[in-house]
């Protein structure tokens, strides 16, 4: 994740560990979860949901191209920079997310319901599409 | 793989050391100079865990929790910076998580590999 440095995702700059916790040091962001911003603001703008999926797409497809996969995508885990737009989000909480040619997890079940995949749901064999799935959830959402 | 300084404090003469450890095996690197171990631990830190948290850190607070971590806007010490730091408590994590948070961490090792 370290390796992936890209405007719509966010930073991990170092991970410690003690005894008992683990501990990732990520870039602070202020502007929220797009989930309560969209809760906030009602209804996103055609203008304003084309920005914002742009970044997401752009930074989806360059994650992709690094060989990883999000796998759980939903307006929770896109958090917003500030509180100036409602469109500069960055890609956050890869807890399940992986590595494209790893091929003992692709059959596994993950994901939120509601934003997952129907290949995933079927039990079939997935690739990172599932994430332009979960994409085209959101936008359906703003 | 985790980095972390070797501390000699009792010792005449000062040295600079780290210490690379990986499933209880581990080995110890001497630097000439204080900078030069500074700079070790700086470019080791993009692909080890390190582990002293506690004397970077200071949690001012509490500003987001998920189902597995909870995260806190902290101050790093060396230079008063602001950022978010998400935490695990391993004692909480069950064994599905836990494989989880590890898978969490290989990943961001492997991705470092690459």
């Amino acid at each position: 994740m370290r390796k992936l440095e890209h405007d719509n995702i966010i930073k991990l700059f170092e991970v410690y560990e003690s005894d008992n916790h683990i501990y990732l040091v990520l870039e602070l962001l202020h502007g929220g979860e797009l989930f309560d911003r969209i809760v906030r603001k009602g209804q996103y703008s055609e203008k304003d949901a084309c920005v914002l999926m742009r970044n997401l797409l752009s930074a989806l497809a360059y994650m992709h191209s690094k060989g990883f996969m999000h796998r759980d995508l939903k307006p929770e885990n896109l958090i917003l920079k500030d509180n100036e737009n409602d469109w500069d989000i960055k890609i956050a909480d890869f807890g399940l997310s992986t590595v494209i040619k790893c091929e003992e997890f692709l059959f596994k079940r993950c994901g939120t319901p509601g934003y997952v995949a129907p290949e995933i749901l079927a039990d079939e064999k997935y690739d990172e599409k599932v994430d332009v799935f979960s994409a085209g959830v959101i936008l359906y959402i703003l | 793989m985790r980095v972390e300084k070797i501390f000699t404090e009792n010792e005449k003469e000062e040295k600079f050391g780290i210490r690379l450890i990986q499933n209880a095996q581990f080995c110890e690197i001497y630097a000439r100079a204080q900078d030069v171990q500074e700079k070790w631990v700086t470019a080791l830190s993009k692909f080890c865990v390190l582990t002293n948290y506690s004397s970077c850190f200071v949690n001012i607070k509490a500003i987001g929790k998920g189902s597995f971590a909870r995260v806190f806007l902290v101050k790093r010490k060396s230079d008063n910076a602001e950022l978010a730091v998400k935490t695990f408590d391993k004692n909480l994590l069950n064994s599905v998580d836990k494989a989880r948070v590890t898978l969490h961490l290989s990943i961001f090792v492997i991705s470092n590999e690459i």
